[in-house]
């Protein structure tokens, strides 16, 4: 590498962690450069004296509340006025198809049953009666509110805005167009829509083909874009879903020393990276050339690994499970993914038993310990290295678990909780979902997706057979574009893929997503005209 | 998302060097976000893409105010009037002489200069981050923090060497 003064400069100031290469050549050069000393030590004056010279403001969780609820005002006002745009700009396209057709009447009397041929230079007059007749009428339509203005009232303002005038008093050369049928208009229906939307349907799509996969079971499912990386026993396997009907087969990997139980999908810039739990094996795969999955590091955990999740931003790998020396206890290791082709063990934390699922929030990770007693423990995050673990849920079971923006979701026998983490060593039971209202699911929630308002599931009922349900929640749970999940099931592009470990004799399940069609809209007739 | 408004809010803070100004934009920034959470690729860093809008918001702001404070002297001359300085909050939290030295000599850069050493020393970005945030090369970046490291020192350097001189008691 370059010695340059420039080039060590740029090291100084880059600001990310340095190689031991390059660390090693700064060292070194620093030694025999008074230049780039003087340089090393203004820049560490300077970071020293930003901080103060620039100091960072705190604000109050209520300030900051407030401020939110100040951006939700301005932003529904400004979806308000969008919908008020789209819907004047529809009322005009209706306007506009009314006028249109209704010059086309005068234009061809011959149309219109009964009406008289028209003398022969009526054209421009037509015109302009149609134009008088128009203008009124667009007045009219601007002036009513789909749904809200009675027909009375409707038929009150089209007389007072003189819509009969040109036909009560019709120039010698107007077409009669007295007790002609005015068409229909059709207006977009308003916000909200009085009647229930439809339910969402999931329709099979498509399979693997028989043999492609090598395995019974695909045991975990990370997407990418139009591509599915699934564990196909013990190796990894890409499939391309862009044709959702006719998935195929993309690559398989070398075999692992364990089967694949967790699938990630780490995103690098326009790239991305794979990584999987193989046995007691992390290994990470770079997929970017075509038909190959090239594994490009390994490495070996405390035992063997049941979940795996990763953190957004720093590309952490958090990873729970059992102890190879000890299985009745747990867990979890957190490593660093951050760079191309290598992964660094950071810390690991031994547990009182073996973590079957994990979630992050913020700076705490939740594992969910089964054995005798299971429990949802916290454990406090400080930078790269694990607090001491806390028993937060006592006496909770789950098969599934995802923190959300600030709510941590347990999937459990016929409903998903949703628990409040504003204390995070302390979270607050929120809601049951569905509610009490609502019939419960019909079984255990194995996994689950959350999205907008909808929460996709995959479980088990109590016969042991497979279900898989959306439900619809009447409040949006307002998360945003970031879901933290360790659970085997996925939601991409209208498609939802469910590992088949859930389902026995079939592998990965992928679903069209059928959305209801849009609200019928509803029908207006201006009234007749006399 | 609201996790960064701190963040943002500091970002602003230091740009625009005005608080109200700096309310103002994060507000419109996280305005802007929910209008376009559809362009966030997941997996990539939040904070980054925030920040990026923060960054373009401010902007705006700052060529605004930049025309409002130019329009504002030229009144001022004409009305042979001067305001009584007012000190903000923010600076009355900066008591110290060499503080509000770093802040004249970060001000005096101009814009392009000022964003990366503001992202880099104020916010702890690193040149790949700052780079990705500004839509720049990262040997752009360097570039203009080098210039701007050089500014700083001519501005500063002989001050921060004197206290220097006084910290270690030599004459």
């Amino acid at each position: 590498m370059s010695t340059s003064h420039e080039a060590m400069q740029a090291l100084i100031i880059s600001g990310r962690r340095l190689t031991g290469e390059e660390q090693a050549a700064l060292d070194e050069h620093l030694k025999s450069c008074p230049a780039c000393r003087e340089y090393a030590a203004f820049h560490i004056k300077l970071s020293a004296q930003f901080p103060a010279a620039y100091p960072q403001v705190r604000h109050a969780p209520g300030e900051v509340r407030e401020k939110a609820r100040l951006v939700q005002a301005k932003l529904e006002q400004r979806r308000r006025a969008q919908r008020a745009a789209q819907h004047a700009l529809s009322l005009a396209g209706a306007g506009a198809a009314l006028l249109l057709f209704l010059v086309v009447l005068r234009l061809i009397p011959g149309l219109l049953p009964g009406a008289p041929v028209p003398a022969a230079p009526a054209q421009p007059a037509a015109m302009q009666a149609a134009a008088q007749l128009a203008a009124p009428l667009k007045a009219t339509e601007a002036a009513v509110e789909v749904g809200k203005m009675p027909a009375a009232s409707l038929k009150a303002t089209a007389t007072a805005a003189g819509v009969e005038k040109p036909a009560a008093a019709p120039t010698p050369t107007q077409p009669e167009v007295e007790n002609a049928p005015v068409p229909a208009v059709l207006h977009p229906a308003a916000e909200p829509t009085p009647y229930p939307r439809a339910p969402v349907v999931l329709q099979p799509a498509g399979q693997v083909p028989a043999g492609d996969l090598t395995a019974q079971h695909v045991r975990a499912l990370a997407v990418r874009g139009e591509t599915v990386y699934i564990g196909d026993g013990t190796r990894l396997a890409a499939v391309d879903i862009s044709e959702p009907t006719a998935p195929k087969l993309l690559a398989r990997s070398e075999e692992l020393p364990g089967e694949v139980m967790e699938v990630l999908a780490i995103p690098a810039g326009s790239a991305h990276r794979v990584a999987v739990s193989a046995g007691r094996y992390l290994a990470v795969f770079d997929p970017s050339t075509p038909g190959n999955l090239e594994l490009l590091t390994t490495s070996k955990l405390p035992g063997p690994i049941n979940a795996l999740i990763l953190e957004i931003g720093t590309n952490r790998i958090y990873a729970g499970g059992a102890l190879h020396s000890d299985e009745t206890r747990g867990y979890v290791a957190v490593l660093d993914a951050s760079q191309h082709g290598d992964l660094r063990l950071l810390d690991t934390l031994e547990l009182p038993a073996p973590a079957h699922s994990l979630a992050l929030s913020g700076a705490t990770l939740y594992a969910a310990l089964g054995g005798d007693a299971p429990e949802i423990a916290a454990v406090p995050l400080n930078g790269e290295q694990f607090g001491e673990p806390v028993g937060v849920l006592p006496q909770r079971s789950t098969s599934s678990m995802a923190a959300v923006r600030g709510v941590l979701y347990l999937g459990i026998e016929g409903s998903i909780l949703a628990y409040n983490l504003d204390d995070p060593l302390n979270p607050q039971f929120a809601r049951q979902i569905p509610g009490s209202g609502s019939a419960p699911l019909p079984g255990t929630v194995l996994g689950f997706e959350l999205r907008s308002d909808r929460i996709y599931t995959a479980g088990l009922d109590s016969a042991g057979q497979p279900f898989r349900l959306i439900v619809t929640l009447s409040e949006p749970l307002q998360i945003g574009s970031i879901v933290d999940t360790a659970s085997h099931i996925a939601v991409t592009n209208g498609i939802m893929l469910v590992a088949g470990d859930l389902a026995a004799g079939e592998s990965l399940e992928i679903y069209s997503i059928l959305e209801p069609p849009d609200p019928i809209p509803l029908v207006t007739s201006l009234p007749d005209r006399p | 998302m609201l996790a960064y408004y701190d963040f943002v809010y500091h970002l602003a803070c230091a740009f625009l060097g005005d608080p109200d100004e700096a309310s103002d934009a994060a507000q419109e920034t996280f305005l802007q976000a929910a209008l376009h959470i559809d362009q966030y690729e997941c997996g990539t860093s939040l904070k980054s893409w925030i920040a990026k809008i923060a960054v373009n918001t401010c902007r705006s702001r700052y060529r605004k105010q930049k025309a409002r404070c130019r329009l504002e002297s030229v009144l001022k001359v004409l009305s042979f009037q001067t305001a009584p300085f007012t000190p903000s909050p923010e600076e009355h939290a900066v008591a110290g002489e060499q503080q509000r030295l770093l802040r004249q000599a970060v001000d005096a850069l101009d814009e392009k200069h000022r964003l990366p050493v503001l992202l880099r020393y104020v916010h702890g970005f690193s040149v790949p981050e700052i780079a990705r945030t500004l839509g720049e090369k990262e040997g752009t970046i360097y570039s203009r923090l080098h210039y701007a490291h050089r500014k700083l020192r001519e501005r500063l350097g002989s001050q921060m060497e004197m206290e220097d001189e006084e910290a270690t008691g030599a004459p």
